[in-house]
């Protein structure tokens, strides 16, 4: 299949008469499982199959998506003639990096496949975790999801690139649900992966510890609004370094807006000495994790912030010329029905130096924060909500509390980080980024302990 | 073409449903001010559902011409598949509301394109250093639904989108704006989403300090979407047959303030969600669920309905309970009115991260991600750097003052603004 594909995208590719044009076909296999309490809610399977063109002339994108993969050439017609019709309007010189053309068949390297995992494990599986958070104290309901997907893409462009690449990519939570009264808490177990069905397996812990969470917070009161120190898990220092700085650095959001450019310039201070921020596709195994990226692009890892200074920018092809850098592998579509966009990968903290004793020490009252609903960002500000969370006092970990949800300046809240912990993890769930109408786009983030002075926390009046 | 795999489907002793969405859609995007791209999208998707045996499996594709073979894998799944208590329901009529314009189906896309460029140009003339963001799309889409019992049946609708954003970064000041239309009709009006963005950039570009305390808070549409988010959830059936929604057992009790009413209606005219039949071929149709503050029903499927006793609303999805159009009523007063019976209050435009958290709690906190102060009923400024906090169940019951007698469509909602009492805002320090 895979040569009479390159065949036929590259004969289609001849009919384009505009400077670039790129054509990316798909095939997905994807099986879902859900519980809902004690019963499984559905099993199903489903083919998701198409493609698309894209192509510039003058300045002009145009983008056709499609199922029916007759009639390539017409498709690549079709693009052509919308993105000259663009570029007669615009008349505006884009330029994409150069890039090497490269032709190469990617096969999957899979730890453990999932898709060669019969159905019938994964049920029985799913269905023991279910019943073991059913089985936990005060644990009324469940909400237990699994997904795994197996793509070929096949991605060929007009200056003489044809990939293939086969992959992968699986998730699952195990929500835990506890109710008193009108109350209902909730914690999940999450976990996700780009090469292992493994990942799926011995969740057992993780899953009593999720629902001994959920049944605290059920006796936990609300927080009490106000500005504190908090120290976020490495859970959360990885959802806040994706909200709070990866999507700031996503150049196709700066890239023709000078202000944004100016403040995210390189040379720019965000963070103390010790802050280091870092996106890659390579690190093995994480969700979003390829040897290329949509246009082509070979994934790497990218630092954007070096001892607490900018010093590069996630790019796409046409991000990287238009800002004089270097495409970093970052072009992403969630799907053939959408064109790449800038996006994350794993998005990391790096390992400092501090214990999360000497972190404690000196916070006579602050809000430990552990466990993330999720989190959004405008550019300006984040918030994001915690699930699991303790009061500081006298500098230990003290009584539960419960809705805490954080805001913040990005960049007054990088300025604040003022320890970085030890102990770095990398966060795969189920969940995923969303960027424009693109998303759950698979990503995971890392990071150790850190601690932030001044942080905001919304809950009840004082 | 759906009829012959379900007449095979149904000689073989199973009941089935196949559904097959089929859509054409442009979208013309202007970013930095400038026309940035045009995307066409053709698509077509088959659903299986099929049960034997009291379970269920369920494939999808997206293959042309895949509707045996889709149906083949449903009916493999069964033997994995979920048990379920009910059968595919017997064809019923249902009204087919008016959702479809020859009018917006035949748009050029030279006239969205004039739409797109005529914001784009208002928005660049707000300021010489704004990014405009306008988007205009046009869907037409068809959807067919057929099941073993006999029901065939198909329908058509067409949906424009205006999506006009503004930013502006002054110093480390964001200004992020956005306003949008939805419709089933060419019935755009530009000069309108215009007067509205225009007014609210220059109030955005002033910040004023706020405080940390309780305040009476006027939501806009867009924000009381995030308050009643909490209320929808409970609502729904499956949340209710698992014991995790506090509705509950609750059908006839006052559990809302008297200001308050929702409707899910699958059927009304213009509705961006509107339909037929739902996913599992219920005649769609309207179901008041909160009346006047007294819980009336809940949003319900083949497989709730079933459990509850009750019957189902047309709001059956595939994996999950879908709703067409929730309607929250308007109440008496102007949201001009509104806003002058504010002595020292906010205005939420727009939220961020109050999606996230726990509805069954029904706590909503987020950033104000746009949010104003008003005093003696003027808007003075904008605030920054502070969260919101309220609880939809005691604030829509005991803290919801008024709502506004003008609604805005919001993507399969409608819903008015809202001026709620007692809503905690905390903000920085320094």
């Amino acid at each position: 299949m895979g040569k009479s594909m390159k065949d036929l995208m590259r004969k289609a590719l001849k009919r384009s008469n505009a400077e670039y044009c790129e054509i990316r076909i798909e095939e997905t296999e994807q099986v879902s499982v859900g519980f809902r309490g004690k019963d499984l809610d559905y099993v199903s399977e489903s083919v998701d199959a198409g493609g698309n063109v894209r192509a510039l002339a003058n300045g002009g994108w145009g983008f056709v998506s499609f199922n029916k993969l007759d009639d390539l050439g017409r498709k690549v017609e079709e693009a052509c003639s919308q993105a000259k019709i663009l570029g007669d309007l615009l008349k505006k010189d884009i330029r994409l990096h150069p890039v090497d053309p490269v032709e190469e068949e990617v096969p999957g390297a899979f730890r453990a496949a999932a898709f060669a995992v019969p159905l019938s494990k994964k049920v029985d599986l799913l269905a023991k975790y279910n019943a073991l958070a059913l089985s936990q104290p005060e644990i009324t309901s469940t909400n237990v999801r699994y997904f795994d997907r197996h793509t070929h893409l096949h991605f060929a462009s007009s200056e003489g690139t044809y990939i293939r690449q086969e992959k992968m990519d699986l998730g699952g939570a195990v929500m835990a649900i506890a109710t008193k009264g009108a109350l209902t808490t909730q914690e999940s177990a999450r976990f996700g992966s780009s090469t292992d069905f493994g990942t799926a397996v011995g969740r057992e812990e993780e899953i009593i510890r999720a629902a001994a969470a959920a049944r605290a917070m059920l006796y936990a009161p609300v927080v009490k609004a106000g500005e504190y120190t908090v120290i976020l898990s490495p859970d959360m220092a990885g959802l806040f370094v994706h909200e709070a700085f990866g999507h700031l650095s996503e150049a196709d959001s700066l890239d023709e807006d000078e202000r944004m450019k100016e403040l995210l310039k390189i040379g720019n201070r965000y963070g103390p000495d010790d802050l280091d921020i870092f996106d890659s596709g390579i690190e093995g195994g994480n969700r979003g994790d390829a040897k290329y990226d949509d246009e082509g692009v070979p994934m790497q890892k990218t630092y954007l912030i070096k001892g607490g200074v900018v010093v590069g920018h996630l790019h796409s092809r046409e991000s990287a010329m238009k800002m004089g850098e270097k495409p970093t592998g970052s072009a992403r579509a969630i799907t053939y029905r959408y064109p790449p966009i800038v996006r994350m990968r794993t998005t990391c903290i790096a390992t400092g130096k501090h214990t999360l004793e000497e972190m404690l020490k000196g916070i006579t009252l602050g809000v430990y924060v552990d466990g993330g609903f999720g989190g959004e960002t405008n550019g300006e500000m984040f918030t994001f909500t915690a699930s699991r969370c303790n009061m500081i006092r006298s500098g230990s970990i003290a009584e539960p509390v419960r809705d805490v949800t954080l805001t913040g300046n990005v960049f007054t809240t990088l300025r604040n980080i003022d320890m970085i912990g030890s102990d770095f993890v990398i966060r795969n769930t189920s969940g995923g980024c969303g960027k424009g109408s693109q998303g759950p786009l698979p990503t995971a983030e890392g990071s150790p302990h850190i601690r932030i002075r001044k942080v905001v926390i919304g809950g009840e009046g004082k | 073409m759906m009829r012959e795999p379900l007449e095979l489907a149904r000689e073989a002793g199973v009941d089935a449903t196949l559904t097959l969405e089929e859509s054409r859609n442009v979208e013309i995007s202007f970013e930095f001010n400038r026309l940035r791209s045009i995307q066409n999208t053709e698509s077509l998707s088959y659903t299986a559902q099929a049960i034997r045996g009291g379970k269920r499996g369920v494939a999808r594709s997206t293959r042309p011409g895949d509707e045996q073979d889709v149906l083949d894998r449903a009916i493999r799944l069964i033997e994995y598949g979920a048990p379920v208590a009910y059968r595919f329901p017997d064809p019923s009529p249902s009204r087919r509301p008016a959702i479809y314009s020859d009018n917006l189906a035949s748009l050029s896309v030279e006239k969205l394109l004039e739409a797109g460029n005529d914001l784009s140009r208002f928005i660049k003339a707000l300021h010489p250093d704004v990014n405009g963001i306008v988007k205009v799309a046009k869907v037409i889409r068809r959807d067919s639904i057929a099941n073993t019992k006999g029901l065939d049946a198909s329908w058509e609708k067409t949906v424009v989108t205006l999506i006009a954003a503004i930013s502006l970064v002054e110093g480390q000041n964001l200004v992020d704006l956005w306003d949008f239309h939805s419709s089933t009709d060419l019935d755009w009006n530009l000069d309108r989403i215009k007067a509205d963005l225009s007014f609210k950039f220059d109030l955005a570009r002033k910040n004023v300090r706020v405080e940390t305390g309780s305040y009476d808070v006027l939501f806009t549409p867009r924000a009381f979407g995030d308050l009643i988010s909490p209320v929808i959830a409970c609502l729904d059936g499956k949340a209710v047959t698992r014991g995790i929604s506090p509705f509950a057992r609750r059908i006839g009790e006052q559990i809302f303030s008297g200001n308050l009413t929702i409707v899910e209606d699958g059927t009304m005219d213009g509705g961006v969600g509107s339909r037929m039949y739902d996913s599992q071929g219920v005649a769609c149709r309207r179901t008041p669920l909160i009346e006047k503050g007294v819980l009336r029903e809940y949003l319900l499927d083949l497989d709730t309905a079933q459990k509850l006793g009750r019957s189902p609303t047309g709001t059956g999805g595939i994996a999950a309970i879908e709703p067409n159009n929730l309607v929250v009523e308007g109440g008496e007063v102007s949201k001009d009115d509104l806003l002058r019976g504010i002595r020292r209050g906010i205005i939420i435009e727009n939220t961020m991260g109050a999606w996230a958290g726990n509805p069954y709690a029904g706590q909503v906190s987020g950033n104000i991600a746009m949010g104003f102060l008003v005093v003696d009923g003027k808007p003075v400024g904008r605030i920054k750097d502070c969260m919101f906090s309220a609880n939809a169940f005691t604030h829509l019951k005991e803290h919801l003052a008024a709502l506004s007698r003008e609604t805005k469509n919001m993507f399969g909602t409608r819903l008015p603004w809202a001026l709620v009492r007692n809503v905690t805002v905390a903000a920085k320090n320094d």
